[in-house]
Parts: C-alpha cells; structure tokens; sequence
C-alpha cells in the first residue's frame, strides 16, 4: 500500500511502497529499502480519522492514508489494535460516555461537592479561619461598613440578650456580634467563618421586636455553627476552576456568570440549613418559630421588595422570603 | 490538503503540495542523484512557492476523541489526563498539514504525568496564599517566582523537543538566565514602568519563544520589532475605550426607556432595575473582551509569524481579526448554550481557521533541511506551567 517516508534525518517527503510479509514492514521505493521486524516498530493508534503513523527505529517514520486498508493488513497479520482507538469509533460508546459526564457532573454537583466542602472545611484550623477573617472585615470595613451610630447601652442589651441564648450544637466558633453602620446592605446581618456576626442598624432600628433580632442572630448563628462561610469559599473556588477549565475559557469572563449561577443553589442550601439552626434555637429558648418569620416579614418590608418568585427565585442567593416562610410553617410539625 | 492551487495572489507560484519543489542536492549518500543534472552545471536561482496549511479535522469526529478522553478521565480520578491530552494533541497535529505533510506529536503520558503531579502541588501553594500568615505567604511566593521562569523554559523546551513535522523534530535552546530574565525581571520593571513597558515585555517574551526555536538544526529567524507590539497594544486599547462609550450609551438608553415606560405606582424601595440593563452589560463586557482578545491575538500572531525566516524559508500569516472574533465569540457562545458539548466543535472551528491563514514560503528545496540530535527533556516544566496558565503561546 501507499505511503509517506521520511528518513528523521532532512525534511524530504517520499512516496514509498508500505507492505508486511511474514512478520516484517517493507518499505521500497524512491531510493528507500528497508526491513523492520514488526516487534521492533511501533505502531501507533488510529485518533480518528488522522493518518495512521507507523515510527521506526531511529527516528525514520511512515504516513499512511489509507486508514482502512492499513488496518485490514495489520488485522490479516493478527497485529493487535489499541481499545481505546475503537471506543470512539463507536457511537453508542460515545452516547454512555455523554451520559455517565451527565450523571457524574450532576452528582458532583447535588452532592459531591457540598459534601467535600463540609469536610474540608469542619478539619480547618481555627486559626486559619480567623486570620482569613480578619482579612475580609478589613475589606469591608473600607467597603460597605460604617461606623455604628446606635447607642452603646442598646449594643451592650443586644450583646447580653445573645449571649443568654442557648444555643444548638455546641461546636461554635467563639460567637461575637458586631454593630455596623451600611448604607449598601440596608437591614442586613452576615457572619464571617470566625463566627464574628456583622449587624447593621437598620436591622437593629427595623425589627422592634428583640426577640426577631434574636432569631436573626440565631440563623446567623447557624451559618457559623456549620462553618458556611468556608464551605462557600472552597465551593465557589473549586466551582470556578472547574467551569473555566471545561469552557475552555480564554479570560476568565465567561465562566464567572455560570459559576455564579451554581453558586445560587449552593447559597440558598445553607440559607435554608441556617434557618433550620435558627428554629431549632427558639424553640429551644421557649419561643415560637413565627418570631423568625415575623422578622423575615420585617426585613421584606423594610426592603420594600415584593416577594420574589419564578424564574428569577433560581438566580437568587436567597430563598424568597415567601418561600422560606412556607418552610418555616412546615418546622417542627 | 488537495486545494493549494486557490487564488493565485503574490508573485509566486503555487506548488502542488506533494510534488518536490525544486530538485536539491541531497546530502543523504544512499539517494541516488538524478542522472540528468550533471554537477558542473551551476543551479537555478530558487522559485520561490506558497503552501498553504490545511486543518482536515472535523467536529464531529474530534466530538468523540474528546469525549472519550473525559469520560476515561473521571473514571480514573484524573490519572488518565496524561495519555488524553498525547491523544488530543496528535489528533490535532496530525490533522493539521503543509507541504503535503502532517506533524507529529512525541511527548510521553508519564513524563506528563509527572509534571501534572509537580504542577499539583504548586497549585496547591498557590492557592495556600490567602490562608497562611504574611510570611509563610511571602517565602511562597518566592518559591513560585523562582520556580515558573525556570519550569516555563523547560515547558517550551518540552513541547518543542516534542513536536515534528516530516519526521524531524523542532528544537528549543533557550537558555535559563534568559528565561530569568524576561520571565522574573522584566515583569518587575513592567510593574515599576506602570505598564508602559508592557507591550515592550510582551515583545521579549516572543522573542525569547522564537529566537530560541529551530526545526531539526535550522534556527528560526525572529525580526518583528517592539514597536508592531506597541501599535497592537494602542489599537486594542482604543477598541476597548469605543467598547466601553457605547455599552455605556446603550444602558442609559434602556435604564432611561424602562424608567419612562414604568406605571405611576408609587414604590416603597429603589427604583426596579430590568433584567435586561444586566443580560446587556454581561453580554457587552464578555464581547468587548472578546473583541480586545481578537485583535491582540490576530496582529500579533501575523506580525510575529510574517517576519519570522527559517533558512531563506519564510511564513505568510494573514488571519482577520474580525474573522477570528466571528469565530471566537460563536464560539463562547455556543459552549455556553449547550453546556460545554460544542467545545470540541469550537476547538476544531478555530484550528480550521488559523490554518487557513497560515501558509509557508519556501525557496528552494525543503529536503536541505535536516535533523539535529536531540537531549531528552522533562515534561515538568510543561505541565507545571500549564497548571498555572502561564502559558506564553497563541
């Protein structure tokens, strides 16, 4: 059969006579005359439809075009083909492939992922999440955060109230609140991986009722008790590098919008694992579930929001209220 | 690969791609000289003759190579990354040919391997950074900055040693102080320059990339000079600036058509913002950053590769920067939408493309070209640097 030579020592192409006899490949033809026994060439595997190359000893190599003549002689002489060279000749292999990416990206997904997150972040060290906490309250402290403007006898009655509080678990980071002043986040409360919680005074000046801003304080509670701040960080950074790598993405852009998609459901998983916390917590101190949804109510109010739902519920970090609230009357039935 | 004789512009000939263009004096004893050119006859100025390059790969076929390689990949945690990627580049190595001929990917799965692990662990230093202390974080990073000039050098060593094309293997013999060099203390001075220097920096690493190469024994030539790289940086830049102003028109004009358009009912919070002002400003900033990414990559590549000689050979590289952007941004597009399963269409499309614009100038006889002995070379630096997307190539 027809073939290309080159020699592996000057770039000339030659046209040249390709045959295996006994157990021998003769190339003849164009001032080429060799002999190679068939154990001492190396046969390389078919990749789709590229010539097949075929790579002597010392550097000399033959193109071949003829893909499937090339492989009927190689059968005919009993010369074994590589496995994986025939699974992408075959569509239905490739279809189990597409299905067994599907299943193993969804799973990952749904569970793999939460739960290396959960692992990796209950084994760190407290000192690491304190040293990066301490990093992001700097940031936004020069961000998003103020200097609290609320009495130091209303902080201090807050302070006191939340420490009585018996709390669930017992593997809490040392809890401490903090009060900020922000025009960016409104009504808000967040907690860092240390278990600092930042509240703000509107959530202070909005909710009159003490005891919703200790369940506010409980759900927030809840996001340190089960370390979601880290959880999140390991998430979102494998996710990231996951997505980038799969897109194939040339800036970094792209992959930031799908990333931050997934990254909602994850978010509104432990919005929901924190309310869970959070009743447990008031029912524990004597109090009613309805507290924490009075004070969801309160915050809706105050952002003047209505309800969000539909399609956009899915791109939302967290749940709609309406939505949590449903949940929350579902608690403890 | 049978359509080197489209378009006959430029003075020069069009060879057909498997005949020999010019008959040479062949330095191999064993070839017979041809009877009818006596030796005292002195030899014809060479012709010079076009080759186009040609990708003969398709999607669909690349589909399945791809999809096998990940579904093998997971299943063996990764391990099997090494030999998917020898497969993915020998498939679009072999598919892509000139002069009648395909090139050739050597690289070994466990030399590959190796780096991957290397590469593994300085990822995970990397990524160590925002956890650990101030000076932990410090003597990292020194780590790293002395380790990538070093690992990048060898990376292109690596895949150079490791790329052939008519059965002789290129070369790369750039050396480590250099690497040093333009890898660690020019992005330093970058810095220091506020980024004037920047395309300047740029320049020196293409330089370090092709000065240093050579096909078999043959060196690579490399003449393009730092101010083509300056003329890129400004022309990017001003699309980037024209990007910018409209984007910023076309969102005060929907914010100012939606807030008209809005009933009179009095609302308790901050205005409503429409979905679109942020479907609109994602979709504007990935296509400015597209467009930005085109032209750099476009006037570059052709700028670099036009200038570049290999023995009195020289290269024609003319890709469009709107055709690559067309290219480009269908493609983001498309992988978007259907969840990463058109990325192998995508790779392929592009590799068709720049293929199309590349074509090779030859005077005279190819067959003088001719191989040199080759070191072995670890494939840590490749991978490593890879892992870390250092990656100086387009």
């Amino acid at each position: 059969m027809d073939a290309i030579y080159y020699d592996g020592q000057t770039a000339r192409l030659r046209r040249v006579s390709l045959t295996l006899e006994a157990d021998r490949f003769i190339v003849s033809g164009d001032g080429v005359d060799r002999q190679d026994p068939v154990g001492a060439v190396q046969i390389m595997e078919a990749i789709g439809r590229t010539p097949r190359v075929v790579r002597f000893v010392g550097g000399a190599s033959c193109e071949i075009h003829d893909r499937d003549a090339f492989a009927t002689l190689l059968q005919a002489h009993g010369v074994a083909q590589s496995a994986i060279s025939v699974l992408d000749r075959s569509w239905r292999i490739v279809g189990a492939a597409v299905l067994f990416i599907a299943l193993v990206a969804a799973g990952g997904y749904r569970y793999g992922l939460p739960a290396v997150a959960r692992t990796t972040a209950d084994r760190l060290p407290r000192g690491t999440l304190n040293s990066l906490s301490e990093q992001i309250a700097t940031v936004l402290d020069k961000t998003v955060f103020q200097p609290t403007g609320l009495p130091v006898e209303r902080q201090r009655a807050i302070t006191a109230e939340f420490d009585a509080l018996r709390l669930m678990g017992g593997a809490a980071p040392s809890l401490r609140v903090a009060f900020r002043r922000s025009d960016g986040i409104g009504a808000n409360a967040l907690t860092l991986p240390s278990g600092m919680i930042f509240v703000t005074d509107d959530l202070v000046t909005v909710l009159k009722d003490d005891r919703q801003i200790m369940a506010v304080l409980a759900h927030e509670a809840g996001h340190a008790q089960h370390r979601h701040g880290m959880r999140q960080i390991i998430q979102s950074t494998v996710m990231g590098a996951l997505v980038a790598w799969y897109i194939g993405d040339v800036s970094g852009l792209s992959a930031a919008a799908p990333t931050s998609l997934l990254q909602a459901k994850y978010s509104r998983d432990l919005e929901r694992e924190a309310d869970a916390y959070a009743a447990q917590t008031l029912l524990l101190n004597g109090m009613p579930v309805s507290v924490l949804i009075d004070a969801l109510r309160g915050l809706e109010e105050a952002r003047g929001g209505r309800g969000r739902g539909g399609a956009l519920a899915y791109m939302s970090s967290h749940p709609a209220t309406e939505e949590r609230i449903a949940w929350l009357r579902g608690y403890g039935k | 690969m049978h359509d080197s004789a489209r378009g006959g512009r430029r003075l020069i000939r069009f060879a057909r791609m498997d005949e020999p263009v010019v008959p040479a004096v062949d330095p191999l004893p064993e070839v017979p000289v041809e009877p009818s050119a006596p030796a005292s006859q002195p030899e014809p100025p060479p012709e010079p003759s076009l080759h186009k390059m040609v990708f003969t790969g398709t999607g669909s076929e690349y589909f399945r190579v791809w999809i096998v390689n990940l579904a093998l990949t997971i299943l063996t945690l990764g391990v099997y990354s090494a030999w998917a990627k020898v497969r993915r580049l020998q498939y679009f190595y072999r598919h892509t040919r000139l002069a009648g001929s395909g090139f050739d990917y050597h690289g070994e799965p466990f030399a590959i391997l190796k780096g991957r692990m290397v590469g593994l662990v300085l990822f995970g230093l990397y990524s160590a950074i925002s956890y650990v202390r101030f000076g932990t974080a410090m003597t990292i990073l020194l780590v790293l900055a002395l380790a990538v000039p070093w690992l990048l050098s060898r990376s292109l060593m690596f895949r150079l040693h490791n790329s052939s094309w008519r059965g002789i293997r290129f070369h790369f013999g750039g050396r480590t102080r250099s690497a040093y060099w333009v890898f660690l203390v020019l992005p330093f001075l970058t810095v220091l320059s506020l980024f004037l220097a920047g395309p300047f920096w740029h320049h020196r690493m293409k330089r370090f990339q092709f000065a240093n190469a050579a096909y078999g024994q043959t060196p690579f030539e490399f003449h393009t000079e730092a101010g083509e790289f300056y003329i890129t940086y400004v022309a990017a830049g001003a699309a980037a600036v024209a990007f910018g102003i409209l984007l910023i028109i076309g969102l005060v004009g929907i914010t100012t058509v939606s807030l008209l358009s809005g009933t009179g009912e009095p609302s308790h919070g901050p205005p409503q913002v429409p979905a679109g002002f942020f479907l609109l400003m994602f979709a504007g900033y990935v296509t400015a950053a597209v467009v930005v990414q085109s032209i750099t990559a476009a006037r570059l590549h052709n700028a670099v590769w036009s200038r570049t000689r290999l023995q009195g050979h020289g290269f024609i590289c003319e890709v469009s920067w709107w055709r690559l952007f067309g290219i480009q941004w269908t493609n983001l597009v498309a992988t978007i939408l259907t969840l990463g399963l058109f990325r192998p269409f995508a790779q392929v499309r592009l590799s068709r493309y720049l293929a199309s614009a590349f074509a090779l100038v030859t005077a005279g006889s190819l067959d003088t070209l001719i191989a040199a002995d080759a070191a072995a070379v670890s494939a840590i630096g490749e991978e490593a640097a890879g892992f870390f997307d250092l990656d100086i190539g387009f």
